[in-house]
């Protein structure tokens, strides 16, 4: 698989440095917005295949929206929602809104990698799935060209087989004509 | 503070345990990953910009704007848990919280500390 595309927002430029530094040292091609205006900009340029974003930003576009606007713009790009003050509500209210994810601050890099590995493999897992799938298709399509082509052979054979049994019928008094236009039937074959 | 009475052993207990509550090294080294050169980075800039937001907070104090208190408040304690600078962390949670009970007095007082206990941060990571 590709280069992940992640896009992460922050309004505390350390958090940002870190996630900035950190992910791409990890290999991932990483971008960045300051808040949350500046992320909903972002988003209907271009595709990410991860957002990783704080949830409580000022400027009046909080992590919700950002959550919402990447769902709109598209349904493939996953979201991961950052927060100094982890609430079971909070986790779940953004669950049902989309979110893959829901991260404590401060962000312990072993555990946001684990989660956009998660995400990572089950992207696979449904790529592979549609590639098997229209593989799938691909062979049932060849396999029925192919009994279609056999009967079609298996019908000229039987017409073939029906002229030569004419011939013999009709010309059964001269065997060497009998023979030449038998012969004459199976070569135009 | 050395005190004549107190013993070599406790004096250690008390200085690690307020050490410990400066600055969160270990932590920052193990939520990087171990990435030492990043933490030093992020330590580094952090100690670089912290001030200027110091200053934010005194100018929202002096134009008596609550709002901006609490704001620039949660920006000092978002960035410093972020980096593991925990005293100051909690310094900024309390002006954050005299916010909210928009106690500009209370909140000043909490404010005037940030300076004070920056200079010991800044002295324990230069020793570490």
């Amino acid at each position: 698989m590709k280069q992940l595309k992640i896009l992460a927002v922050d309004d505390d430029p350390f958090t940002l440095k870190m996630l900035e530094k950190k992910l791409g040292k990890e290999g991932y091609d990483i971008e960045t917005a300051s808040d949350g205006i500046k992320a909903i900009k972002l988003i209907p340029e271009k595709f990410y295949n991860i957002i990783i974003t704080d949830l409580v930003m000022p400027g009046g576009v909080d992590g919700m929206d950002v959550l919402n606007e990447a769902k709109n713009k598209n349904k493939q790009t996953e979201v991961i929602l950052l927060t100094a003050h982890a609430s079971v509500e909070n986790a779940v209210e953004a669950m049902r809104r989309g979110a893959s994810d829901y991260l404590k601050k401060p962000i312990n890099f072993y555990e946001l990698i684990l989660r956009i590995e998660k995400i990572k493999n089950y992207k696979k897992l449904l790529k592979n799935a549609q590639d098997l799938r229209e593989a799938m298709d691909v062979t049932e399509q060849n396999a029925s060209q192919t009994i279609q082509q056999l009967e079609m052979s298996v019908a000229e054979l039987q017409n073939v087989v029906s002229e030569i049994r004419q011939v013999i019928i009709t010309h059964s008094i001269d065997p060497n004509k009998c023979v030449n236009r038998v012969l004459d039937i199976v070569s135009s074959f | 503070m050395k005190q004549a009475n107190s013993s070599t052993f406790d004096e250690k207990i008390i200085s690690s345990v307020f050490t410990d509550s400066i600055f969160d090294w270990d932590g920052l080294l193990h939520r990087l990953m171990g990435d030492e050169d990043l933490a030093k980075e992020i330590i580094d800039d952090f100690l670089k910009q912290i001030p200027f937001n110091f200053n934010d907070v005194k100018e929202a104090l002096n134009k008596q704007d609550v709002l901006l208190v609490k704001r620039e408040a949660h920006m000092i304690k978002g960035a410093s848990g972020n980096v593991g600078a925990l005293a100051l962390q909690k310094i900024a949670e309390q002006i954050e919280i005299a916010g909210e009970e928009k106690d500009l007095v209370k909140a000043g007082l909490f404010a005037s500390k940030l300076e004070e206990q920056y200079e010991i941060l800044k002295k324990h990571i230069d020793s570490i």
